[in-house]
């Protein structure tokens, strides 16, 4: 693999909650423009990987490399300074400001960029999601799915080189999920970048992701190719159980 | 001419600036009509300026920035003790009767405590922890006053000079300048992007930091404003006493009392800690003058009620009533 390809280096991350042991040894590379996604079964330690990278906890052992350098440890607003943004499988929007309140907040505090165009910037990402017509209604009175398209557009404002999804599409109708998935599309059209994709719809990542990484128990079973992935003996373990012999 | 100025106000950023002016050119000119010297709405005004200062700082911290701080009485207390120490030390060598110089340093004494006692406390401590443990700041400074005798007098405290007092006028126009520059530093802090993350804060601290923003950097700022404003209102209301001593300065009076007006008024609105403020002062007169004997029951009950049927204050009924026309 071309390492100098490579926009973030998980390396040996442990991390343990009392005695419960969530992530054990986990290596993972994102690479840039790369689209990974990130399953397992419940209880798997993957959102505990996106709270390990944006350092809301910081892992036991182990060690965070984003564009060659090291962010262990760094705190949350600087991580998101240095270009990795994220959406939380509970929506986290900011229900008493305004969709584009929201928008801006991400966009002026999200990256080390100059105060000119914020507002050009908040308004480009609103349209990337298709939320300009709801820019001033507060966000408590979205829908479910707007508001998940709005974190998206949270996450996208502040020009991340890497976008952290956390089950983006948990909740939501199959004309939603729809709609969902093309927004990224597009958004992946337009701007480059990287994302790593959690989400309980297998289907969905295997269609979608250029690469999936399946944790199971904290630890890393799977790594590679849709299609290869898809058909190892262990993630069809870890989902459907031991066959029968 | 007349169409023009209506549809400036309307138009809802200069509601409250047009408010504010108008009720301090109000206000500015009330001194013309009555005898100053005697007339008890003035030091009712006066009274109800100092509040207004306190209450907007304890605002911005809790109303904007959602951490409920209950240090404001010793960062009033502070403010006045360091206006009567500068002035009996003769550090400053100014005029310090109502001097700017000794106002603002007893404003920036309180903000040096806000900042080396919040950074330890905002960093670690949320909600109710934060509350309880800004709560023993008041209660360390009350002890440490009380011991150090040399200094600060012990329980006794500490004399100024009341010889210079003349007029109460002055307390006027400084308490109203005062109660504007904070409304002023409140309203400019909460429009520009300091408020934005401020807001942020209130709702999600998480979410707010990871989306960049430096969430202690601002809790610790919101907090050493509203020591800021204490403080000041503090070394006015010293000025007015001239006998400063735990028991009238660090009175947990000057703790609940601005929490709430802001909370009968609204916070976290602009607006509300002024109403709240004339609204609880004058509950407090009142009861004072025609139910003497059993006044705080009768001031209380009625805060039960308002707290009851307006929990969004006194500024929040107005959405109420209009909403309910719809």
């Amino acid at each position: 693999m071309d390492s100098s390809n490579v926009v973030l280096r998980l390396d040996k991350i442990c991390k343990s909650f009392g005695g419960l042991q969530v992530l054990v040894d986990l290596d993972m590379n994102v690479e840039r423009d790369e689209m990974l996604g990130l399953i397992g079964p419940n209880g798997a330690g993957k959102s505990t990987v996106f709270n390990v990278i944006t350092s809301i906890y910081r892992p036991d052992r182990g060690d965070i490399f984003f564009l060659g350098e090291k962010i262990t440890g760094l705190a949350p607003h600087k991580v998101c300074h240095r270009g990795i943004s994220r959406t939380y499988q509970l929506v986290k929007t900011f229900l008493k400001m305004t969709v584009l309140e929201n928008v801006m907040l991400a966009s002026v505090y999200g990256g080390k960029h100059p105060d000119k165009g914020t507002m050009e910037r908040a308004l480009e990402t609103l349209e990337l999601v298709e939320l300009t017509p709801r820019k001033d209604i507060l966000a408590t009175h979205l829908t479910l799915s707007n508001r998940r398209l709005l974190e998206i557009a949270m996450a996208l404002a502040s020009m991340p080189v890497l976008t952290l999804l956390d089950e983006p599409m948990a909740g939501l109708t199959t004309v939603e999920i729809h709609k969902l998935l093309e927004v990224i599309k597009r958004a992946r059209d337009e701007r480059k970048f990287s994302i790593i994709w959690i989400e309980h719809r297998v289907d969905a990542i295997l269609d979608f992701c250029d690469r999936v990484v399946v944790l199971d128990y904290g630890v890393k079973i799977a790594d590679g190719k849709p299609d290869e992935v898809a058909n190892d003996p262990k993630f069809i373990e870890a989902y459907l159980g031991e066959p029968a012999a | 001419m007349i169409d023009k100025i209506y549809s400036y106000i309307k138009d809802k950023r200069h509601t409250n600036i047009f408010f504010t002016v108008l009720g301090a050119l109000i206000f500015a000119i009330i001194p013309l009509f009555t005898d100053v010297e005697a007339s008890y709405l003035i030091y009712f005004l006066f009274l109800t300026f100092i509040h207004i200062v306190i209450a907007q700082g304890w605002n911005l911290i809790a109303g904007y920035a959602g951490q409920i701080s209950l240090g404001q009485n010793a960062f009033f207390g502070l403010g006045a003790y360091t206006t009567a120490l500068i002035w009996l030390h003769d550090i400053t060598k100014t005029g310090y009767y109502f001097d700017p110089v000794v106002m603002i340093l007893s404003g920036l004494a309180p903000v040096v405590l806000a900042i080396i006692i919040g950074i330890p406390l905002l960093s670690r401590l949320r909600g109710d922890y934060f509350a309880f443990g800004t709560l023993g700041i008041g209660q360390i400074i009350i002890v440490v006053f009380l011991k150090a005798r040399a200094i600060t007098g012990g329980a006794d405290g500490l004399h100024i000079p009341s010889t210079v007092y003349e007029s109460m006028m002055p307390y006027y126009y400084t308490g109203l300048l005062l109660a504007l520059f904070a409304i002023a530093v409140v309203y400019f802090i909460t429009r520009s992007r300091i408020g934005f993350a401020l807001r942020a804060i209130r709702e999600d601290e998480m979410s707010a930091a990871s989306h960049g923003v430096f969430i202690l950097k601002y809790k610790v700022l919101a907090f050493a404003v509203g020591a800021f404003l204490a403080g000041i209102a503090g070394s006015l209301y010293a000025y007015y006493l001239f006998h400063i001593n735990p028991d009238s300065v660090l009175n947990m009076n000057w703790l609940f009392y601005p929490i709430l007006m802001c909370v009968l008024g609204g916070t976290g609105t602009i607006m509300g800690p002024v109403i709240g403020a004339f609204f609880m002062t004058a509950i407090f007169s009142f009861g004072d003058v025609y139910f003497a004997q059993t006044h705080p029951i009768v001031s209380g009950v009625l805060i039960i009620l308002v707290m009851k049927f307006m929990p969004t204050g006194i500024i929040g009924l107005k959405d109420r009533i209009l909403s309910r026309g719809k």
